[in-house]
């Protein structure tokens, strides 16, 4: 068995025991990266500096430093979030050449705990998409059956982990990027609660609902990654700690709503029903809920995520960062010209979509309106959450579609209507996979809890890979097709 | 919805042959976007505003040059910028 096909856990045990190095490790992920990326396309920068950094950790380890679990682990981080030096470009012409001069705070955790980084993922430009198809490099394929997607946007994340071509990944979660990539390539994705990870130096598309997620082989893989990354920093403002009364018994509340058959395909809800009967046999309680605003949560998300993107995405300019038009004529005519050459046509369509939202005579009629909605929606989560420790359903409405599928953008925009309403309520929510499609490809089930609750996720999730007898079997057992 | 003054706002440019295509694809959009359930948007702003850090001067380890190498075009330290102001010819 190569070091690459190991989780983040088992790899820490054989560091610490000695039974491999972090050399040896970060040089297994380098050729499998050698091996896979033609045919998957994870990454859009490597890390060149990847094998020399592993000997660095395994001198200080050797020297008796680094007691951190993921310590000499390779990591792959997601490419809007920034790492000094390292290109990072949000897989965008906008910012095709931008050289951050600091790392993400999320980075710098993984740097003090002598991680190694593998580079930088693929997205879907500025993490706007679904498929990893909207980058201004190339689209990433599922490493599982490469004629289908990754999913999106963090679908380089995923692919990367699915394939060992990084033991674990950072992603970002505006509407649902990290949990439903991590489904298509049959691993897990965890979004954390609103403020529970710093902000500072993921590239902003829509503030108030994005978050840095992790993901890995397994729930414990996740939740290491998630620890190392959720320390305190007094440089993002909304950074907040809650906390909840641990709950021993396990009541799940199973949202009738996210499990409408004219919402969600009989594959995806029969998966998602099956993992939690399995869980109803090892005493959890299910509960049918219903939460109305859910039905609205797509349209709510596109309008207030929209609205922020308009207005964080205005400060490229072709100024200060990022592309400049050669064929402008004057200040106004550089502004008009470097936009239009440097984004894409779906940053393009939300940029107008969240100027047309705000525009006068529209604000009150759409952006008002769906933040009056989103708060309606939060305090119907508060409520059932007096009713049920977690709640359950579908990561995705529907198994991963072949990459490249022709879709309008209504449609694409409708089909995050299971994972939006994390972001819209800031709540933490992680996917695991269970089960498989008839077209061979993962699908996966999601969890949400209230903020300050995330070790009951954990825990569900926990027992469920034991249940289920391990996630491996989701991805094609230890067999890869590429 | 006018597209083009929309794109106008947004400073992005939808040339002619390109303009139905984004009319239509925005009004299917616009109409998803509206379709939103009736609630009062009474005492809706400001209902979280982002606490902002204090605006003080501080140094954060980047140099100057450092801060300036992602510029397109700079000159002695500055960020150039095409001309804004029209220099008035001297007879």
């Amino acid at each position: 068995m190569k070091l690459y096909e190991y989780s983040a856990a088992e790899l820490s045990e054989m560091l610490m025991t000695g039974k491999c190095s972090s050399a040896e490790i970060a040089y297994d992920v380098s050729e499998r990266i050698k091996e896979a990326e033609p045919a998957v396309g994870a990454y859009i920068t490597l890390n060149d500096s990847m094998l020399r950094d592993a000997e660095l950790i395994d001198n200080a380890r050797n020297r008796g430093g680094l007691p951190h679990p993921l310590s000499g682990i390779p990591i792959a981080v997601k490419d809007n979030i920034s790492t000094a030096g390292i290109r990072t470009t949000c897989a965008s012409r906008m910012l095709s050449s931008y050289i951050p001069p600091y790392d993400a705070h999320a980075v710098d955790c993984l740097h003090r705990a002598g991680s190694i980084v593998t580079g930088k993922t693929n997205m879907d430009e500025f993490a706007m998409g679904s498929a990893t198809d909207t980058s201004f490099f190339h689209t990433t394929h599922n490493p599982i059956d490469t004629a289908y997607s990754a999913g999106g946007s963090s679908g380089g994340s995923a692919a990367a982990v699915c394939a060992g071509e990084a033991i674990l990944a950072l992603g970002s979660d505006t509407g649902g990027s990290v949990r439903q990539p991590a489904s298509f390539c049959g691993i897990v994705g965890f979004k954390p609660a609103y403020g529970a990870v710093s902000r500072r130096g993921l590239i902003a598309f829509a503030p108030s609902l994005e978050q840095i997620g992790v993901m890995g082989k397994t729930v414990r893989d996740a939740e290491l990654l998630y620890q190392l990354i959720s320390e305190n920093d007094p440089m993002d403002p909304m950074m907040r700690t809650c906390s909840c009364k641990h709950s021993s018994s396990l009541r799940i509340g199973v949202p009738k709503e996210l499990f409408d058959s004219t919402i969600v395909s009989d594959e995806c809800r029969e998966a998602s029903f099956s993992a939690l009967r399995l869980l109803e046999t090892d005493g959890a309680v299910l509960t049918e809920i219903s939460v109305p605003k859910l039905r609205y949560a797509a349209n709510i998300y596109y309008v207030i995520s929209s609205a922020e993107a308009s207005s964080e995405l205005a400060r490229y300019d072709g100024v200060r960062y990022g592309h400049r038009s050669q064929n402008a004529a004057g200040l106004e005519s550089m502004y008009v010209k470097s936009r239009t050459e440097g984004f894409g046509d779906e940053v393009k369509r939300r940029i107008m979509l969240g100027t047309f939202v705000l525009s006068e005579g529209s604000r009150e009629a759409y952006y008002l309106r769906a933040l009056a909605a989103m708060r309606e929606l939060r305090h119907e989560l508060d409520a059932v959450f007096d009713s049920c420790d977690i709640i359950a359903a579908p990561t995705y409405p529907r198994p991963p579609f072949s990459a490249n599928e022709a879709q309008s953008a209504t449609d694409k925009y409708s089909a995050d209507i299971c994972t939006v309403p994390a972001n819209l309520a800031g709540l933490p929510a992680l996917s695991v996979p269970c089960g498989k499609a008839k077209n061979g490809l993962p699908v996966g089930i999601q969890l949400m809890s209230p903020a300050g609750a995330e070790q009951r996720l954990f825990a569900a999730a926990k027992k469920y890979e034991e249940l289920c007898g391990g996630f491996a079997q989701f991805r094609g057992g230890s067999g890869y097709a590429v | 919805m006018n597209i083009q003054h929309i794109a106008k706002l947004a400073r992005l440019e939808i040339s002619a042959g390109d303009t139905n295509k984004w009319q239509s694809e925005m009004e299917e959009m616009i109409k998803m976007a509206g379709e939103l359930p009736e609630c009062s948007t009474a005492d809706m702003l400001p209902d979280s505003i982002m606490p902002l850090r204090d605006d003080v001067i501080k140094d954060c380890g980047i140099s100057h040059d450092e801060m300036l190498k992602n510029a397109p075009v700079t000159r002695d330290g500055h960020i150039c910028v095409p001309k804004t102001v029209p220099v008035k010819e001297k007879n």
